[in-house]
């Protein structure tokens, strides 16, 4: 209630105050809430095998055993062997349920782990629901924006409730309690590092209904808010998530959040507010925060370091996830992380285990990030010569790096920095260049066919290179391959292999990112056109982050490898993988 | 003295002209639609034909000449003006030539030879005086007139042979033309614009809101999502601020990359443009062609001291070239651009190509 | 052209014609819009070069700077303009004359009022005021304005307020956001305003330039409003909407030399007379004052980059034949006639004038070059303003220079940064000019003379000036063996300002002058309740001192006499506010210090007295007149304590002094007993009335005192 009484006066002030103000009122909601979790939770660990007994016994096997439909449910969707190996456990696991855990422990070293992280599992649900019903109460208040979808959460919540009734009364005739543990199995960290490149990620099907609400699903588990989406959709683009930066994810989640690191939550935050942009920066910060993590991280007792910190992780990414749609550049650095650490031999000190993952990072960071783009300013220093006027778009730290080495390699040369609106990331690129002394020329890129002429290269960033040899990157850039083909310019664009993806994508469509459509609205001389463009129906702002560059606008990519066609990216990847 | 007063008015009039012609050249194209524009300069004209001192046919083309070059040099961006007097005086020869009993129609179908000789001749035998041929010009300026009222609807009344339903169409910035043939189309069909914005004057936000406003279903995208965006379009449907000699474009920039990307993906770039936009003139480098506005609009004063040391540059127009142009959409009919020269010979005489 | 401007910023055209139509009939229902340009600097920061051509007709992108100033005005709607020209006026009349603004058809009619009496901005609106020129509110610029603002917006404002509240807004000028380090920022015009951000109004004005702190009285925020903004990211257009009180204030207020003394009178005084000054901050739009040759440098190359569009080289807007020019790429402009010589380079952002031709393999970058120039091969020009008629010689490299008319460059000479060439110098072959060489055909001996003289115009020397330059002979060590002219600075001023001059041509000077003080002082002086610094208020009091002694020390010397002194010293009294009671104390004071000033500190009492009395004889009127009442009586001998608290030594001589000072009737006796029986205020007082000769003469006073009223007595 306090929360309420101060979120009024607070609501006129800067953002920072109101997610203060926010975070607090959350605080007083949720803190309660999850300290009674964890207890019941304890309290499982303590006598796992009484499920049934306790007094809301019946009320969680309900849950599991819904649990264990839907789950059944979304493994079919899944592949033949993984379903296969899940059979075989379930089995184990009849067994197990009939044992204490103590005899289990000796007997089956795997099962144990599956077991008890099962229970809290199956516990969440009980718990989180409520939650969802009990720490909204206070957010209706905080800002009209987030009131409806708040509304939206409680009512699934509720529909949720429902339906795993019914389904467990039906599940409840049948009367097999064995299955709730084994059905939500597929959590097992292992199992889940090859398939989780193949299927399709959540933020791409927004549009299904039945994602969304796996995925809300999903992240109650992991106890992280749903982001609320902005409510309105254009067309061609319904099925990306369309968040609005007036609402960040973190305005819900309480301080010290109970599951998310701190650190992390920072760089949510900073994600979602474009404050760190640019797939190099996100996938340092977003390494150093993982670094953070470990430092903090112990490994609770009868765990083992490489699969309880496989699992902390998770929820850390979905988090991240629904601050902003990971990048590639980021996806494949958290691949390289969990493989890391599930490549941690179980017998290995924690302390070690852990600087030896630190290593790993900083290693990581530096060879993939740093030494790679020094080797790229190496090879493409080569390809600028006197006299050059080389063309740029936006502000990719790559091309800065390569051009400040050029520059102190005494070459002669001048830039032209293309801007786009509504970022005008450019102006930062041109600010940099100019410190430094290179010699710029400023101009939007609707204005693209006219300097053109004068270029007489285009160095390119890239977000992500895909295994079709489309260079995926901030909008713009293909529209520049274009122009600079129809002048016969060249097109060089620079990217680390880090950021090569196995996904594939033909047009900019299926897979992209929505950014605040209020960033187009702009005010001249006091007016503004598209001021209330919410309240017509028929007018929509699409706000594109990336766009992909067919690979015939792209003549070479100037990777740390050396320079390559785009064609032959997947040839990197396979080499790639077989030395990770 | 009536005679005196009568041209002092006139002139006024033409001062206050050129002045608002002067105003009309900002970044942000003419505040009002080269349609009033041209109407107003053929208005001019007529008083000028009513009012001016002249004898003869050469004499009043004399005038105009003069008058007209003052105005296109108040605004060179401002092709119509131009057009208009080459069309009146094209009106004069051949209401001069009626009179004259021999019609101009013979001269339709120019022979080079005609081209090269008519000129010579020509000029001499307009000094006869007719009396009548005040009135006519008059008249036909008028006629002339009438027609200027019709073109935006003339066009507009084409868009439904052109736009299917549920099409997604892509425009760019503002143009009045555009706006009322797809508002046109909008009464019987539904269809998606795609508008994109074109910085940093952003007229496309206006014309989008005004678009939505008769309920088309309506999306601003970002100058840099033309491309992105263009494999869904299937129609890319543009005004211009002058259609050149050879069926190119001089449009707002951004035009030229819309029109590549429409090539790439092959998809039809259809252009609304009215005759007046015709003019005798073909691309080229120099200033007149070309019009750049102050950089604030790219980069903001504020910006400091780096402004020093950057050159920025805010030009107005592109320049497209014919091939990438699918049709034109007229007044008068449909053309593609390699016929756009005809027309020309059609409204234009040869030697008023050069005021 | 206001629309023009405006409607480039406004792409609606709703917008753009309400507002234009709105100013329109605003301007009909009030008197015509008037504006006063005032084409002269009144200072000689452009010496050597504004000797032969008044500042308001030097060429900056080869158009005179006064057609920029009229275009913006006649843009904005003005439609009659008063130019005053002082210095050169003939010069500035004819250039008038022939220009566009005075054809018929011109929609600004413009008017030229000439006089050599003008002295500062302050006599010109004086002048105003007298002739009442003015109806209505009016646009007040200078000649070398470049603006290409629309004011319809502030002009609006401004008449909005007027009606709101009669009279009360007299002036609103006009700023542009930049932020500070921006080129186009003058460096002498950076100020710090405070504002009331609803409003609009100014709180407080101060340039900044110089001061190391700034203060702020605090009176100011305890007025109306609860939102204030104290911003220094404005640049001063030195476009200003002045309401015909201004110039009658000018007059009231004899004292208000420029539009700063204006603004903080009116700001000092709001209480008083209550009038407001108000504040016009655009985004968007460009204005700047050519006030230095750093300016003239920023101008130009805003120019050049088209920032003051549509006031662009190509447009020739003062329409004038073959002035137009080609715009092609990177921003080259390309007079009519223009050759290139083979393999030379034009790099960026240059103008180049009609008839100008340029040799081979050169290489030109951010310049200008007038009309017909010859320009030879192998020449490299960077940031050059070349004028008109200039011949460069092969071979030469010139940078950030001024090159004035008909200048000529032989072979092989170096220009470093910041040389100015003024009219018809040669300079060559084969010598390199240091950075800050200023070359003149007028010998720098012309000036001395009126060096002092601050608020004298250009106009005085012009006589004598073509005489002088014959008798000198050219030194080939400073321009070269062919070279014709004379080192401008160099000899021109005492070695401490020799660099000064060159700076304030330059404008980078920073120091700050006495007129910065008196503005700190007169941040204080706005009387103010908690900020009050102690140290300007007693600065104050030691000017007065000086002054006071200084006077003295001229009556002495002139003898003048009394009552002049008296006036002298009352006008001192009010230039620098003080009351009569300080008035008297520092009078007593100086004069008893009056005889170290002559002899220096070492005298016996003795002689300091011989020196003093003749001295109080001399003055005696000068005391009576400001020692009248029973208080300052006191007051005065307060005074004289504390001299001579201070000076112990003299103790003796106290007696002498007040004897005489007593027989002069300066002041009585009773004056002087309450002084010694109540005056008591430390303990050295007291020791000083304890000295024998005080005592002596006090006992003979009271003596008196009784024998006169025994007299009084007899009488009775």
């Amino acid at each position: 209630m306090r929360g309420r009484l101060q979120r009024r006066p607070h609501s006129g002030m800067g953002r920072s105050v109101l997610l203060a103000a926010l975070h607090c009122s959350v605080l007083t909601g949720r803190v309660r809430q999850v300290n009674m979790a964890d207890a019941d939770g304890g309290g499982e660990r303590k006598q796992n095998d009484s499920i049934p007994h306790t007094q809301d016994g019946t009320d969680t096997k309900n849950h599991a055993i819904a649990r264990a439909k839907t789950e059944g449910k979304e493994l079919t969707k899944e592949e033949k062997q993984r379903l296969r190996k899940e059979k075989k456990q379930q089995k184990k696991n009849k067994k197990d349920d009939k044992n204490t855990p103590e005899t289990e422990t000796e007997k089956k070293p795997v099962a144990p782990a599956a077991a008890q992280q099962t229970i809290p599992v199956v516990k969440a649900p009980a718990v989180v629901p409520a939650a969802a019903a009990e720490a909204p109460a206070p957010a209706p208040t905080s800002a009209p924006a987030d009131k409806p979808a708040k509304t939206k959460a409680e009512l699934r919540a509720e529909r949720r409730a429902r339906q795993e009734a019914d389904r467990a009364s039906k599940q409840g005739k049948k009367g097999d309690p064995s299955q709730p543990p084994t059905a939500s199995k597929p959590k097992a960290p292992p199992s889940d590092l090859q398939p989780v490149v193949k299927r399709l990620p959540e933020h791409v099907q927004a549009d299904d209904p039945a994602v969304v609400k796996k995925l809300a699903k999903k992240l109650e588990r992991q106890q992280i808010p749903l982001r609320s989406d902005y409510g309105y959709k254009v067309s061609l683009f319904s099925h990306l998530h369309q968040y609005s930066r007036k609402a960040p994810l973190t305005q819900h989640i309480s301080i010290p959040s109970t599951v998310i690191h701190p650190s992390i939550v920072r760089l949510g935050l900073q994600y979602s507010q474009g404050i760190v942009a640019g797939s190099n920066s996100r996938s340092i910060a977003l390494l150093h925060a993982f670094k953070q993590v470990i430092r903090d991280y112990n490994t609770p007792p009868n765990e083992e370091l490489s699969r309880d910190l496989v699992n902390k992780l998770k929820p850390y990414i979905s988090f991240l996830n629904q601050c902003r749609p990971l990048s590639a550049s980021m996806g494949n650095a958290i691949k390289y992380i969990k493989k890391e650490i599930s490549n941690i031999p179980s017998q290995c000190k924690e302390e070690e285990a852990k600087d030896r993952l630190l290593k790993c990072i900083d290693s990581y960071i530096v060879e993939k990030i740093q030494l790679a783009a020094k080797a790229i300013a190496k090879y493409a220093i080569e390809k600028i010569s006197d006299g050059d006027v080389i063309l740029v778009y936006g502000c990719s730290s790559l091309v800065n790096h390569i051009l400040f080495e050029a520059f102190e390699k005494e070459r002669k040369f001048r830039v032209i920095v293309v801007d786009s609106r509504p970022r005008l990331e450019g102006r930062e690129a041109l600010r940099r260049l100019v410190k430094k002394g290179i010699h710029c020329t400023y101009v939007l890129i609707s204005t693209l066919s006219y300097i053109m002429p004068e270029v007489s290269k285009v160095f390119l960033g890239a977000h992500a290179l895909l295994a079709n040899g489309y260079v995926m990157s901030r909008v713009g850039t293909s529209q520049i391959a274009l122009v600079a083909k129809a002048y016969n310019v060249p097109v060089l664009v620079c990217c680390e292999t880090y950021k090569f993806c196995e996904r594939v994508q033909t047009d900019s469509f299926v897979s992209n990112e929505l950014d605040d459509p209020d960033d187009l609205i702009v005010t001249r001389k006091g007016k503004t056109q598209l001021e209330r463009w919410q309240e017509v129906s028929s007018l929509g702002l699409l706000n594109l982050v990336y766009d992909v560059t067919p690979p015939d606008f792209v003549d070479l990519v100037i990777t740390d490898l050396g320079m390559i066609p785009c064609t032959s990216v997947p040839v990197v990847l396979r080499v790639k993988n077989v030395d990770q | 003295m009536p005679g005196t007063d009568k041209e002092t008015d006139l002139s006024e009039r033409i001062e206050a002209f050129l002045a608002e012609l002067k105003r009309g050249g900002s970044g942000t194209g003419p505040l009002r639609g080269s349609a009033e524009t041209a109407r107003e300069t053929a208005a001019l004209l007529r008083r000028i034909t009513a009012q001016a001192r002249w004898s003869s046919a050469g004499d009043l083309m004399e005038i105009i000449r003069k008058e007209g070059r003052r105005m296109t040099a108040a605004q060179p961006s401002e092709t119509t003006v131009g057009n208009m007097v080459r069309r009146v005086l094209k009106i004069i020869r051949e209401e001069y030539a009626r009179s004259g009993g021999s019609s101009e129609e013979a001269d339709q179908q120019e022979s080079l030879h005609k081209l090269l000789t008519s000129g010579g001749l020509n000029e001499e035998n307009f000094r006869q005086h007719f009396p009548p041929l005040k009135a006519n010009v008059i008249e036909a300026i008028n006629e002339l007139l009438t027609e200027l009222e019709g073109t935006t609807d003339n066009i507009a009344m084409q868009a439904l042979e052109h736009i299917h339903s549920n099409e997604v169409i892509m425009t760019i910035g503002r143009s009045r033309t555009v706006e009322a043939f797809l508002k046109d189309a909008a009464r019987k069909r539904k269809f998606h614009v795609i508008v994109a914005e074109c910085a940093p004057f952003c007229q496309g936000h206006e014309m989008a809101t005004s678009l939505s406003e008769a309920d088309i279903e309506t999306t601003v995208i970002t100058d840099a999502a033309i491309f992105a965006v263009m494999s869904r379009v299937n129609k890319v449907i543009i005004g211009t601020q002058t259609v050149l000699a050879n069926g190119g474009l001089r449009a707002v920039s951004g035009t030229h990359t819309l029109a590549l990307a429409a090539k790439h993906h092959s998809t039809p770039l259809i252009v609304c443009a009215p005759m007046f936009k015709l003019s005798p003139q073909f691309p080229n480098e120099e200033d007149t062609f070309h019009k750049f506005v102050s950089p604030q609009e790219v980069l903001p004063f504020t910006e400091g001291e780096i402004l020093s040391k950057v050159n920025v540059h805010c030009p107005v127009f592109d320049y497209v070239p014919p091939e990438l142009i699918t049709l034109f959409i007229s007044n008068i009919g449909r053309n593609a651009p390699s016929y756009i020269y005809r027309l020309m010979s059609e409204l234009y005489h040869p030697e008023d190509h050069e005021l | 052209m206001a629309g023009r401007v405006g409607k480039q910023n406004r792409p609606t055209s709703g917008a753009g014609n309400a507002n234009r139509k709105g100013a329109a009939d605003q301007e009909e229902e009030e008197q015509p819009l008037q504006a006063v340009l005032i084409a002269d600097s009144f200072n000689r920061r452009f010496f050597p070069i504004s000797k032969d051509q008044p500042r308001a007709l030097l060429p900056l992108a080869n158009v005179a700077m006064i057609d920029y100033t009229l275009e913006f005005l006649t843009s904005t709607g003005v439609q009659e303009t008063f130019v005053f020209c002082c210095w050169m006026s003939n010069k500035i009349k004819e250039h008038l004359l022939k220009s566009k603004w005075c054809r018929p058809t011109s929609p600004n009619t413009v008017h030229i009022i000439t006089s050599d009496l003008y002295r500062s901005l302050g006599d010109v609106l004086r002048d105003v005021d007298a002739k009442s020129l003015v109806r209505s509110d009016f646009l007040l610029v200078y000649g070398d304005v470049v603006s290409n603002i629309d004011v319809t917006q502030a002009l609006q404002e401004h008449w909005h307020r007027r009606k709101v509240e009669k009279n009360v807004s007299v002036m609103t000028m006009i700023f542009k956001e930049s932020s500070p380090g921006h080129k186009s920022r003058c460096e002498e015009d950076n100020v710090i305003v405070a504002m009331d951000s609803k409003s609009k109004r100014v709180l407080h004005y101060q340039k900044t330039h110089g001061l190391k702190r700034l203060q702020f009285p605090m009176n100011i925020f305890h007025s109306g409003s609860d939102e204030f903004e104290i911003r220094h990211d404005l640049l001063d257009c030195h476009i200003s909407i002045c309401s015909p009180q201004v110039a009658e204030l000018f007059t009231d207020n004899f004292d208000y030399q420029t539009r700063n003394d204006f603004v903080r009178g009116i700001l000092v005084n709001e209480e008083i007379l209550g009038n407001q000054i108000h504040l016009h901050v655009t985004a968007d739009g460009y204005g700047a004052r050519v006030s230095n040759l750093l300016m003239y440098d920023a101008v130009s190359s805003d120019m050049v980059r088209r920032w003051v569009y549509p006031l662009t080289p190509e447009a020739n807007f003062t329409d004038q034949e073959g002035q137009g020019c080609t715009h092609s790429r990177r921003n080259v402009y390309r007079g009519a006639g223009v050759s290139l010589g083979h393999g030379s380079q034009v790099e960026e952002n240059v103008l180049i004038g009609r008839e100008t031709s340029i040799g081979a393999n050169c290489h030109i970058s951010n310049s200008i070059i007038g009309n017909n120039c010859t320009i030879g091969d192998n020449v490299v020009l960077d940031r050059a303003y070349i004028w008109n008629n200039v011949r460069i010689a092969k071979g030469s490299k010139i940078t950030q220079s001024v090159l004035c008319d008909s200048v000529e460059v032989k072979e092989g000479v170096t220009l470093n940064c910041q040389c100015v060439l003024a009219y018809n110098v040669v300079v060559g072959p084969n010598i390199s000019l240091p950075e800050g060489t200023v070359v003149s055909m007028h010998h720098p001996d012309e000036e001395e003379e009126e060096d002092e003289d601050e608020f004298l115009s250009d106009d005085a020397e012009v006589s004598n000036s073509q005489a002088k330059t014959k008798l000198k002979a050219f030194s080939a060590a400073e321009v070269g063996t062919e070279g014709r002219g004379f080192i401008w600075r160099a000899s021109s001023l005492p070695e401490a300002e020799e660099d000064e001059l060159a700076q304030s041509l330059w404008g980078l000077e920073l120091n700050p002058d006495p007129e910065s003080d008196s503005e700190s002082e007169m941040s204080e002086g706005s009387h103010d309740l908690g900020s009050r610094g102690v140290s300007p208020e007693l600065d104050d009091v030691k000017v007065f001192q000086t002054e006071v002694l200084g006077t003295l020390q001229r009556g002495m010397e002139e003898n003048i006499s009394c009552d002049n002194l008296v006036l002298e010293i009352n006008s001192l009294k009010y230039a620098y506010n003080i009351s009569l009671k300080e008035v008297m104390q520092i009078l007593t004071k100086v004069v008893l210090e009056f005889p170290f000033q002559q002899q220096g500190p070492q005298l016996t009492a003795a002689q300091y007295c011989s020196l003093l009395l003749p001295l109080l004889k001399k003055w005696a009127p000068v005391f009576k007149n400001y020692v009248k009442r029973a208080q300052d009586h006191l007051d005065c001998l307060a005074a004289m304590e504390e001299f001579f608290l201070e000076h112990e030594a003299y103790w003796g001589a106290m007696v002498k002094v007040l004897m005489s000072v007593y027989q002069l009737e300066i002041l009585d006796e009773e004056a002087i007993m309450r002084w010694f029986s109540h005056g008591v205020t430390s303990d050295k007082s007291r020791l000083l009335r304890k000295n024998q000769g005080l005592l002596k003469f006090i006992q003979w006073l009271e003596e008196a005192e009784d024998e006169s009223s025994e007299e009084e007595v007899d009488a009775a």
